[in-house]
């Protein structure tokens, strides 16, 4: 049989690491093959791989089933390979059609060409039902149209086979739909494509084949009919894993942070502002801010954790009103906050991780005395915390955080934050970028801490991680609170109409406050 | 390298290998660029020069003359270069340098000049405490502008430079009593204002103004090097330096730290500024309209040492070494200009280090990989 496309053994090495181990990854036409491992299991190096951007150090491609030599991404694109990032390379104030065009543009001279491409731009939404409208400007989309428009450009390009990167990201559950119907109508007009992705649900509801990778193996590929969940989850990890954490009941006990009326700014030019958010978080609970990217939470967090300024209302915290003062008084105060964005604020990155851990205890009595830290306590602590949350580093205590993988970094921030001292712990998707297994230890953590009586506020994109340990969801929509929803009786469709606004209920968020 | 080990590779690509190896190439193609100028303005005795500019700083042999002379030059170099070096770890480029140093020289003579009746003996450890506190307020009103204000470090530096610059000959000018009418110059800084010489004219020589203040210089890096290596002051502003955003995040004041290492570097070059001027009886400062060259050597002398306090000290006698050598030339009849032109070429060619820093680590990460 003729594949679309063969990467056959594959090995690409960095220093001190083999990311590419003899992978071999084969597509047929028309299908869609999913590509399934941890961060770090080798998936971008491979994608990067097949896009010469990195030039392996065995191993052959072939198209077609003739040898092809990528170089880089232009050869790529000449071999009509294309590629929907996870996060998009669009100019966000070009039109769609400007957008598709970039870079393939038909000119006279040096003058543009519209008209013909206009005419090739439309036929193709037509034919591949694209509800786009050339002209809007990309800025004024939703995620799931400029997602189509990032889908439209490789065919603008005469791909054949397309490779989505972590599609499903950003878009709620019914833009998730909507994107499979059009995958699935890809591989009928005869693409064939590769679905990269760590969701187990998602491989199952559009995949053929899939082939899974394990620390740069290839550990196997599968045909998802009759294969389980379970069985490619231990593929993917290399051992049982409980995809679904115990949860016991627990009796939320006193308020311990308030929130009332809160509006926050929003960074400069963007338009989404938190506007008049009340709720609050008792002892022994876990409450799930949901929503889609973009929506507030950002600036939610700041609000709460003291970043942003307050423009008006109130946050009480552990019976203290907490609106007006220092994010160094919240910190020595019972907050704990693990940070959206771990490299802009969760690690000083050229700081060794023993020094990363007292990022916020540096000045307190066991850290330092009359101004003086004591680094050698800050090691120890910092290697109890690597054998608690098994944090993998090459030199322990004084390695660089620069160096560590981005799931250990992220484990290290969880693990200073959860080990302070803290009432309510402010946790903004606090399992990005972790493999399944330190998920899984993760959610066990805060569900314990929950059964201690801390309050825990999680931020989340993650449907599956907002249902699984939750008591009590909250969505937000356009910087507001529209539902206040219990997981046990609400199901990913209803989840999925709050998130994308099309329904609310602000009577029940009411509710909740005074509760 | 057809067989490296692993241990030397890694030894030679860690940060602080790096660094040395970086700056050594550097000076290296540095002094090659100044002998170049050499040899093009004066091939005839462009050799026999440039052996004095890479000898002269050693002096004649059998008379530690020259090594005096070295360590007097260094002194306001490694106090400029320390407040650059330390406010870099904060993340600021502070280029107001030569501003702070200014003022500092002018709080030293001044109070030296002035008050010599007030403090007696100790006048000039009275002296060069004001250039210090004079230094530090100018850093100060610096840090306030760049912290409060987001003024453009750059712009705000090189203001405050001339706005020092042309304070100073201003409040100069209007001084009396420090102010010699017609000729442009201070009084001469009376004997009890200038620092003492801590038995190092023994050593070196009655020639040379070689003075304590050198050992004051060296006790206030390792002073710098404790606070940014050991203390809960340094873990703040190494933080902001290196992520401004994780700083703030941990409740860690960006603005709070930006003042005190302007403070405490305007205090550095103050006191570089005002020991300099005191370090050598009989000097003057006359009314001029050009910033202090050491405010700008400080630059090459921090960039040369990756900012570490204790390099600082070797880099900046390695630069004075320079200019001591550079005067010798001027026995080979070259014009004073050109030899300054050839020193301030290899000085600020010196600054270039951290880009062969960048190009040396990208080699070695090559090299790593294709092993």
């Amino acid at each position: 049989m003729e594949y679309a496309f063969e990467m056959l053994g594959i090995t690409k090495k960095f220093p001190g690491i083999v990311a590419n181990d003899n992978i071999t990854l084969q597509v047929r036409p028309q299908e869609v093959h999913a590509l399934l491992g941890e961060n770090g299991a080798g998936k971008s190096t491979l994608m990067n791989v097949l896009f010469g951007l990195y030039h392996p150090e065995e191993g052959e491609i072939r198209i077609k089933g003739t040898p092809a030599r990528i170089m880089n991404p232009g050869d790529a694109n000449r071999r009509r390979i294309g590629m929907v990032h996870q996060h998009f390379k669009l100019v966000q104030n070009f039109t769609a059609l400007e957008n598709i065009i970039l870079g393939a543009e038909t000119t006279r001279g040096a003058v543009l060409k519209m008209d013909k491409a206009r005419k090739r731009v439309v036929e193709i939404a037509e034919r591949y039902k694209f509800n786009i409208d050339p002209d809007m400007p990309v800025e004024d989309m939703t995620v799931g149209m400029q997602q189509r428009v990032e889908i439209m450009k490789m065919l603008y390009r005469e791909n054949e086979i397309l490779i989505f990167d972590e599609p499903t990201a950003v878009l709620t559950p019914q833009e998730v739909d909507e994107l499979m119907k059009i995958i699935r109508g890809l591989t009928e007009e005869g693409k064939s494509i590769v679905f990269i992705s760590h969701k187990l649900n998602e491989i199952f509801r559009i995949a053929d084949r899939c082939t899974v990778l394990r620390r740069g193996k290839s550990v196997g590929v599968v045909d998802i009919e009759g294969a389980t969940k379970e069985e490619l989850c231990e593929m993917m990890v290399g051992r049982k894993v409980l995809l679904q954490p115990q949860k016991t009941h627990v009796n939320p006990g006193d308020v311990l942070m308030e929130v009332k009326n809160l509006t926050v700014a929003g960074v400069k030019g963007h338009k989404d502002t938190v506007r008049n958010v009340s709720f609050n978080v008792r002892a022994g609970e876990i409450v799930c801010i949901a929503g889609i990217d973009g929506n507030g939470q950002t600036e939610l967090v700041y609000g709460l954790t003291g970043m942003r300024k307050i423009e008006s209302g109130s946050m009480v915290l552990d019976g203290r009103n907490c609106t007006k003062e220092t994010i160094h008084f919240r910190n020595t105060h019972k907050l704990s906050h693990i940070p959206e964005d771990r490299h802009k604020h969760g690690l000083v990155l050229d700081y060794t991780l023993a020094e990363n851990m007292i990022l916020q205890t540096f000045f307190e009595r066991n850290v330092s005395r009359c101004g003086i830290i004591d680094y050698r306590k800050a090691s120890r602590r910092t290697d109890e915390m690597i054998t608690k949350y098994d944090i993998r580093t090459a030199r322990g205590p004084v390695t660089r955080t620069r160096s560590m993988s981005g799931g250990n970094q992220q484990k290290a921030i969880v693990a200073r934050e959860l080990e302070r001292d803290f009432a309510v712990v402010i946790a903004v998707q606090p399992t990005r970028g972790m493999d399944v297994g330190a998920i899984e230890f993760i959610h066990k953590q805060l569900l314990s801490l929950r059964d201690m009586g801390k309050g825990v506020l999680l931020v989340s994109l993650e449907l599956e991680e907002v249902m699984n340990i939750s008591d009590r969801i909250l969505v937000m929509y356009e910087g507001e609170i529209v539902g206040e929803l219990l997981p046990d009786e609400t199901d990913f469709r209803e989840l999925g109409l709050y998130m994308a606004g099309a329904k609310r209920s602000d009577g029940r968020s009411e509710g909740g406050t005074n509760g | 390298m057809d067989k490296p080990e692993k241990a030397s590779v890694r030894f030679l690509t860690s940060e602080s290998a790096g660094s040395l190896i970086a700056a050594v190439i550097t000076i290296i193609i540095g002094l090659l660029l100044g002998l170049l100028i050499l040899l093009i303005i004066a091939p005839t005795i462009a050799l026999p020069a440039f052996r004095m500019l890479l000898t002269g700083g050693f002096g004649k042999i059998g008379v530690l003359s020259g090594i005096g002379r070295v360590l007097y030059y260094a002194v306001p170099l490694i106090m400029c270069g320390l407040a650059v070096g330390f406010t870099l770890k904060t993340g600021v480029f502070n280029i107001g340098v030569a501003g702070q140093y200014v003022m500092g020289l002018f709080a030293g003579l001044y109070v030296g000049i002035s008050c010599a009746g007030i403090f007696g003996s100790f006048t000039w450890l009275a002296a060069i405490i004001a250039g210090a506190a004079a230094g530090g307020a100018w850093g100060f009103i610096q840090g306030v502008l760049q912290a409060f204000f987001n003024l453009n470090a750059i712009i705000c530096g090189i203001m405050m430079n001339y706005t020092g610059l042309f304070l100073v000959s201003m409040i100069v000018e209007n001084s009396k009593g420090v102010y010699v009418r017609g000729r442009g110059w201070t009084e001469i800084v009376p004997d009890a204002a200038v620092i003492p010489r801590a038995g190092l004219n023994n050593l070196f020589g009655n020639s040379t103004a070689a003075n304590l203040s050198i050992f004051i210089c060296i006790a206030l890096c390792i002073f710098a090097w404790f606070i940014l290596k050991k203390t809960t002051l340094g873990y703040r502003m190494k933080a902001v330096g290196l992520n401004a955003g994780a700083a703030r995040y941990a409740g860690i004041s960006v603005r709070k730290s930006i003042l005190v290492g302007m403070l405490l570097a305007g205090a550095f070059a103050g006191l570089g500024g005002a020991m300099n001027h005191l370090g050598a009886s009989g000097t003057r400062y006359a009314i001029t309209d050009a910033l202090p060259s050491q405010g700008f050597a400080g630059i090459s002398v921090a960039l040369i040492a990756s900012s570490n306090p204790l390099g600082i000290i070797i880099s900046g006698i390695f630069i004075a070494f320079l200019e001591v050598g550079g005067v010798g030339m001027q026995s080979f009849g070259l014009d004073p200009d050109l030899v300054d032109v050839i020193t301030s070429v290899i000085i600020y060619f010196c600054a270039f280090s951290f880009v062969f820093k960048y190009l040396y680590f990208k080699l070695a990460a090559r090299l790593r990989r294709s092993e």
